[in-house]
């Protein structure tokens, strides 16, 4: 019966995990927490940079050492993309050429060290 | 059970027989079992809720202004683009999609799609896609995983190397004894080592031993009947998933619809916003001809009907007032016929006297005895009485003439040539189809709002003045009778209708098309929900009709989702 106990738990846990996709709230950083896989990824932007924050499932800082990353910027009609590399700690940032403006939209693909996807996707207010 | 009543109060060794055979049963019940599991452990509701994505690599992706959707048929994406707020296909956009670093733009397809070509898009695994979108309504930039399974693995290596780790032992015996598929020979096994446990049984010496062996052979097998329900479970590899192209009903109640068929099928959606509308109650009505236009054509006296020269009017026929629609012989009967024969006679036995004296008149005045007006008297007295004589006959041929009361055409007859029909039978009701009424119950006080409207049977809306309400209730119930305005060619006189007349009372909700709603199963309203680009829930609602297109969602449908308005019925039919 332990088959069917998993599968119903698995069951049960799809729609959670539909629900979980997508929520995003605030970080400890002041940027947008994702959910992403194996934990959650805060992105924050300033006017010279932009970064993502990584930690793990309990909000604990992963340290974003071995990890690439490449944001690609729509603003204005062009698409600009930047290159994001560890900055220390948790950090995984690129340089901005000039600061977002509202309705900027910004999507991140990056890759840890241990092989995870992470994808965000980001609109300027 | 029979066996161990019986042994009760038998032999020791008819005591042991027994047992063996309790054991025997239990092994072969022990395998019946896990086959029974097999089936039932092929538990589809993990499986089809993926299988969209199994069949063909998909991409699905929503932004406030677009959904794209990819499939991926070898190298080449095919992307469907709609605007999120109602799902229209957006065509003439320019889309763009950035794989592994290299961005290709997508060519537009005849039929709307867009499609990309990259030998990077079949590579296994997942692949992130930036995709860009400029259309109509802003640009838009989206990033998805694009997973491509990797080529099929050999089958053995799904089934090996799954072992719980809690019980090492048992799980090798129940691997040892469970990997050859049970079959004829595992049953003979079965019963020979059945056999040879009672053999042991019966022997003194043996006993223990085949005690021990019995037991741990029981807990084995059973083991090994459960470990076979659980097999199928963890298999990865999904089991067949036919064209993942089709729409389907997913377990949790939920619609995939890809996107072909929702362009098929022309899904189109609305962002629910709460508006302020007001309430309307819905009130049964017909459709009735206006008094003033038209009417009804009916006998007086009742007889057999003739047709006018035009012939019998026929249903749709329009007239003109006045003109001849039918005409009635009136009956006489056998006593009144003997009345006029006797007055003929009788006006005709005068009218010979008359003349008789008139002859004699005129002979006394040839011979200038008599007067000149005598003559002229008998003369005027013998014209009345031919006259008279005419009427009286002419009573058993001049029959009634029927004519139109109004303008119109025919709407019912009830009549043929011949037949005969009794007073004030209606022989043919004369419409004006321009001018028609309805006329509606309402058990409650009379709404008062103005702005009423009344749906038909077959959807058309119709625009109702209201005429007038009763003072008098009939059967319990206030009368409203309404002019519609421009009636519809098809709208009949009879014709049941659904009147929406305003209540006057204003409340805040939600407002959809009534196409929106449908029924469930259970007759419940419900819409759809347009949950993920190809996924559609169900959402129970509470609704109240605001006119005959419109409905107000009291509960269920919170503001900013996104509710099919068109297509929901064909949606609510895939299974």
């Amino acid at each position: 019966m332990k088959p069917s106990i998993l599968a119903l738990a698995l069951v049960l846990a799809l729609p959670v995990a539909a629900n979980a996709q997508g929520h995003s709230h605030k970080g400890p950083n002041g940027g947008e927490l994702v959910d992403v896989a194996g934990g959650h990824a805060e992105f924050v932007d300033t006017p010279t940079e932009i970064a993502l924050h990584l930690s793990d499932e309990d909000g604990k800082p992963v340290p974003a050492k071995g990890a690439t990353g490449k944001a690609t910027i729509l603003s204005g009609g062009k698409t600009e993309t930047v290159d994001l590399a560890p900055a220390g700690g948790a950090k995984l940032a690129g340089a901005l050429t000039k600061p977002l403006a509202s309705g900027d939209k910004v999507v991140v693909s990056a890759r840890t060290a241990d092989g995870r996807k992470i994808q965000v996707r980001h609109v300027e207010r | 059970m029979t066996f161990l009543k019986n042994d009760a109060h038998g032999r020791p060794r008819g005591r042991a027989a027994g047992l063996a055979m309790l054991i025997l049963a239990t092994c072969f019940a022990a395998p019946a079992r896990a086959g029974g599991g097999d089936d039932h452990s092929h538990g589809p509701a993990p499986a089809s809720s993926t299988a969209a994505a199994q069949g063909t690599p998909r991409v699905s992706i929503q932004s406030d202004l677009y959904q794209v959707v990819g499939t991926l048929k070898g190298d080449r994406l095919t992307l469907y683009v709609d605007r999120s707020e109602d799902n229209e296909p957006v065509t003439g956009a320019t889309v763009s999609v950035t794989v592994e670093g290299e961005a290709m733009p997508a060519a537009p397809n005849d039929d709307g799609t867009y499609a990309v070509s990259s030998p990077h898009l079949a590579e296994p695994g997942s692949n992130d896609l930036v995709i860009q979108v400029a259309g109509p309504d802003g640009e838009d930039l989206l990033i998805a995983a694009l997973v491509v399974a990797e080529p099929a693995r050999p089958v053995a290596e799904a089934g090996a190397g799954h072992v719980h780790p809690g019980m090492p032992f048992l799980a090798h015996l129940k691997e040892w004894l469970g990997q050859p598929e049970p079959g004829r020979a595992w049953a003979l096994a079965v019963f020979a080592v059945g056999l040879a446990v009672g053999l042991a049984l019966r022997s003194r010496r043996m006993r223990p031993a085949a005690f021990v062996a019995g037991a741990v052979l029981v807990v084995a097998l059973t083991g090994t009947a459960f470990a076979h329900g659980g097999e199928d479970h963890d298999h990865d590899a999904p089991t067949a998933t036919p064209g993942s192209n089709t729409p389907q009903r997913l377990p949790d109640g939920s619609v995939f619809v890809p996107k072909p068929s929702q362009r098929i099928l022309e899904v189109r959606t609305t962002t629910a916003k709460p508006t302020e509308v007001e309430g309307a109650t819905r009130l049964i009505g017909k459709v009735i001809p206006d008094p003033n236009r038209g009417g009804l054509v009916q006998s007086i006296g009742g007889g057999r009907v003739i047709a006018p020269e035009a012939g019998m009017p026929r249903l749709g026929q329009a007239v003109r007032k006045g003109e001849v629609l039918a005409r009635v012989e009136r009956p006489i009967i056998q006593a009144d016929q003997a009345i006029v024969v006797e007055k003929v006679g009788e006006i005709e036995q005068q009218i010979g006297l008359a003349e008789a004296k008139l002859a004699r008149a005129r002979k006394l005045v040839a011979s200038g005895a008599g007067t000149a007006i005598s003559v002229s008297d008998l003369e005027i007295e013998l014209e009345g009485m031919r006259r008279r004589r005419a009427a009286v006959s002419d009573i058993r041929t001049t029959p009634e003439t029927l004519t139109a009361p109004a303008d119109g055409v025919i709407a019912s007859t009830r009549v043929v040539a011949g037949q005969v029909v009794q007073p004030q039978d209606v022989l043919f009701q004369v419409v004006h189809p321009g001018s028609l009424w309805v006329e509606a119950l309402s058990f409650e006080d009379a709404p008062t709002g103005t702005g009423t409207t009344a749906l038909t049977v077959d959807g058309a809306t119709l625009r109702l003045e209201p005429k007038g309400v009763s003072r008098a209730l009939q059967q319990q119930a206030t009368v409203l009778q309404f002019a519609v305005v421009d009636p519809p060619d098809n709208l009949r006189v009879g014709q049941p209708v659904t009147v929406l007349a305003a209540t006057g009372t204003s409340a805040t909700g939600i407002v959809l098309p009534r196409n929106a709603v449908v029924r469930g199963t259970g007759g419940e309203a419900m819409v759809w929900r347009h949950a993920a680009p190809e996924r559609f829930e169900p959402r129970q609602v509470r609704v109240e009709p605001v006119d005959a297109t419109r409905v107000v969602v009291r509960a269920g449908v919170k503001e900013g989702e996104r509710v099919v308005v068109r297509g929901a019925d064909l949606i609510n039919q895939i299974r």
